[in-house]
């Protein structure tokens, strides 16, 4: 039996962590496009149309049921299949990143849609009820009222999902995508599975620091929004009297 | 004179459940009327329909002389009438993420679009009203339940509104808080604001009300002023409400 | 675009043979990591064993932040030594290469759902209030039937969504087990449309089972929260 080499375990990690960029693109991109279009959704699900909520809760529930590795080789075969007759273009040789993309979409407009939707419900009708009593107009309400608050209340959710985005991506290399998984896997490849326990221990502690690191980030910017934050970091009452009165 | 604000034959079911049966409501200048009721009698519903928090399905509200239907309102409508009204809430509903300056200006600025200069002074004379000015750069979670709800009241009025709602505005409250709202409740009272107030605080009701409303199942049954309602009581049902509430020795026949 | 329908058909009862596998895992799954989560859940909520507690958290946290898949390949590959090394040690004889996959599939899932369940329970039993552990001391119930009696049914109702969901989590996370060469749904699906190039329509296939299959699994779990809420009403 091989003992674990300690040197050849960091030699991976370095060798593999230049790909991390790559693998924070595609969990960016979806968690952007998760959000602006998981808006929509979100508002679909909330609002009275009964033709969108449908759609909506469909979509999110049927997206919640499939396993990544499924839905990554169908948008991969299916998305150049659908191109093809309607704009006559070939995709299916593009960049493996834009698969995946759409894919991790594809999940995160689900994911973020409910944390929407929840994070809503929970401020309560009350705080909408006393806004328009007090002039406001719906969207005002919204906008000033409803939205910071349901705000803060999503973020640790959101916190989740970009680290489940991470960890789903990571079946990227399925299709052969080369982020710090699909490297991993070629330099297993290379070294004829010699080293496979340093190289995807590597991989593990890279994926766990980077996870460590954004719970870190969430629960520092859910500090930082929250109310508590305003509470303890103006210094003197009489400072925020003056900022209200210029 | 022709009522400032008059509802006339309002009706409202939730689902299978008529809640109220044909109610009619007349508001004069400097009023201060208070509903009584027990719970179930259409109180808060009648209240929460004048500022169109739930849409009635009958009915006609008329506010300085423009009718409109409180069934088919029009967005146009119902913004004049909560520009012309303002509501204060059993739970406060304060902004959580506002303080309780920025909750008394928020309808002055967005709402009405005044600068900013003039809606902070309007909002400060009204903190200074409540008894609250010094607690101005302060949020909710940090004020007790009845500063909450002096603030909502502050919020209230200071827009000038031509009628302000209570809807059991003591409630949520620990006895020892009561009597502070009260008391800004008697203040407002004493200088001519208008007002409805549902509410089960009976010395409210005897000691400043003009005005006494009692419901009992989705419609008025008695109206008239205190001494009417409270010590010479016509109705069965009046009576028996009273007589639940108040302690038999108040009562003087 | 057109899909080979008879293929579709043939695939799809093919793939349906992997069921039984896919909830074979997850039943065994299910039977070690509740238990274990729960007790693990209990260790961290009670703050009487601090540093057992900080390492179950290490513990929790690798697992909740490294994907599967990084998992599977790991252990895959470490336990055949592990188990090989240890046999010598104290001499035991076995057959290390002639173990199932199926125990490396049952030891890799438990290891990581027992993680996440331990994090979700630990959430739910947070929702009970403080003071319910301090009442049933003083009136002398022993920590056994503090839980069984007072608190579990108390958070119960928190518990149930997120069983639920994680329930869904794990057997979307069985599609995994074709990398340990594991004839489950997914395996099954790729086999046969790597024979006939019709990838869309296996995948197809297995989309409608394990879509099937996750939504029964929450119409189960919906019942279940309606029984116990029925139980509750009368209170």
């Amino acid at each position: 039996m091989k003992p674990f080499s300690l040197e050849l375990f960091f030699k991976y990690i370095i060798k593999i962590v230049p790909f991390l960029g790559v693998t924070m693109i595609y969990v960016l991109a979806s968690l952007l496009i998760g959000i602006v279009f998981g808006f929509f959704f979100a508002a679909a699900k909330i609002g009275n149309n009964r033709f969108f909520k449908l759609f909506a809760y469909c979509y999110t529930a049927i997206l919640r049921s499939i396993p990544s590795v499924v839905l990554i080789f169908l948008v991969y075969y299916g998305v150049p299949a659908i191109v093809k007759p309607i704009l006559g273009v070939d995709i299916s040789r593009a960049n493996r990143l834009i698969f995946i993309i759409i894919t991790l979409s594809l999940y995160s407009i689900a994911f973020i849609s409910e944390i929407m939707r929840s994070s809503y419900h929970a401020i309560g009708r009350g705080q909408y009820e006393a806004a328009v009593s007090n002039g406001l107009s719906g969207f005002q309400a919204f906008y000033r009222i409803i939205l910071p608050q349901a705000f803060v209340v999503a973020i640790p959710n959101l916190g989740n999902t970009i680290i489940s985005l991470l960890k789903e991506g990571s079946l990227g290399f399925t299709i052969g995508l080369i982020d710090i998984m699909g490297r991993a896997t070629l330099l297993n490849a290379a070294t004829y599975s010699n080293h496979i326990l340093e190289i995807y221990f590597g991989l593990a502690a890279i994926y766990w620091g980077t996870s460590a690191l954004l719970e870190r980030l969430f629960v520092y910017l859910e500090n930082r929004f929250s109310l508590n934050y305003k509470l303890e970091h103006t210094a003197d009452k009489q400072a925020i009297q003056m900022e209200e009165m210029v | 004179m022709d009522a400032m604000l008059e509802v006339k034959q309002v009706h409202k079911a939730f689902g299978k459940h008529e809640i109220l049966k044909g109610v009619d409501l007349n508001v004069d200048k400097g009023d201060v009327i208070v509903i009584l009721g027990p719970s179930g009698s259409g109180k808060t519903t009648l209240l929460r329909c004048i500022n169109f928090l739930e849409r009635a399905d009958k009915g006609t509200l008329s506010l300085d002389n423009m009718e409109i239907s409180m069934k088919h309102a029009k967005k146009k409508e119902i913004t004049y009438v909560r520009k012309k009204t303002s509501f204060v809430f059993q739970s406060y509903y304060l902004f959580h993420n506002k303080t309780a300056l920025q909750n008394v200006t928020e309808g002055l600025i967005i709402g009405r679009r005044l600068p900013k200069r003039q809606a902070n002074e309007i909002g400060m004379n009204a903190l200074e009203k409540v008894g609250l000015k010094d607690r101005h750069a302060y949020y909710p979670s940090q004020l007790s339940g009845g500063q909450q709800q002096r603030v909502g009241i502050a919020r209230a009025f200071a827009a000038n509104p031509d009628v302000i709602l209570f809807d059991e505005p003591t409630s949520a409250l620990d006895p020892e808080l009561v009597g502070e709202v009260l008391a800004v409740m008697k203040k407002l009272a004493r200088e001519g604001t208008t007002m409805i107030v549902v509410t089960h605080e009976m010395s409210f009701a005897q000691s400043v009300a003009n005005k006494v409303l009692f419901m009992d199942g989705g419609v008025i049954v008695e109206s008239g002023v205190p001494d009417e309602i409270f010590v010479r009581p016509k109705e069965e049902r009046t009576k028996q409400f009273l007589r639940r509430i108040i302690p038999d020795s108040d009562y003087v026949i | 675009m057109s899909l080979d329908y008879e293929f579709m058909k043939n695939t799809f009862f093919l793939c349906l043979k992997g069921v039984p596998v896919a909830l074979n895992i997850t039943a065994v799954t299910l039977l070690i990591s509740v238990p274990l989560g729960f007790v693990i859940a209990i260790i961290r909520s009670n703050k009487k064993h601090p540093y057992l507690s900080k390492l179950l958290g290490i513990y929790i946290s690798y697992n909740r932040g490294t994907p599967m898949i990084v998992q599977i390949y790991i252990i895959y590959n470490l336990m055949p030594y592990l188990i090989f090394y240890f046999c010598k040690r104290l001499n035991i004889d076995f057959d290390v290469y002639g173990m199932s996959n199926m125990v490396y599939a049952y030891i890799t899932f438990s290891l990581c759902f027992t993680a996440f369940l331990a994090e979700a329970f630990r959430s739910g039993l947070g929702t009970v209030h403080k003071g319910q552990y301090e009442a049933a001391a003083v009136v002398g119930l022993s920590d056994y039937q503090c839980y069984r009696r007072i608190i579990i049914p108390q958070a119960i109702t928190a518990l149930l969504p997120i069983l639920c969901t994680n329930v869904t989590g794990l057997i979307k996370m069985t599609s995994l087990a074709f990398s340990m060469a594991i004839f489950d749904i997914t395996a099954i699906a790729k086999v046969e449309a790597s024979a006939d190039l019709c990838f869309i329509e296996a995948y197809l296939d297995i989309t409608v089972i394990y879509v099937v299959l996750c939504l029964l699994v929450e119409l189960i779990f919906k019942l279940i929260e309606y029984r116990v809420k029925a139980h509750r009403a009368v209170i």
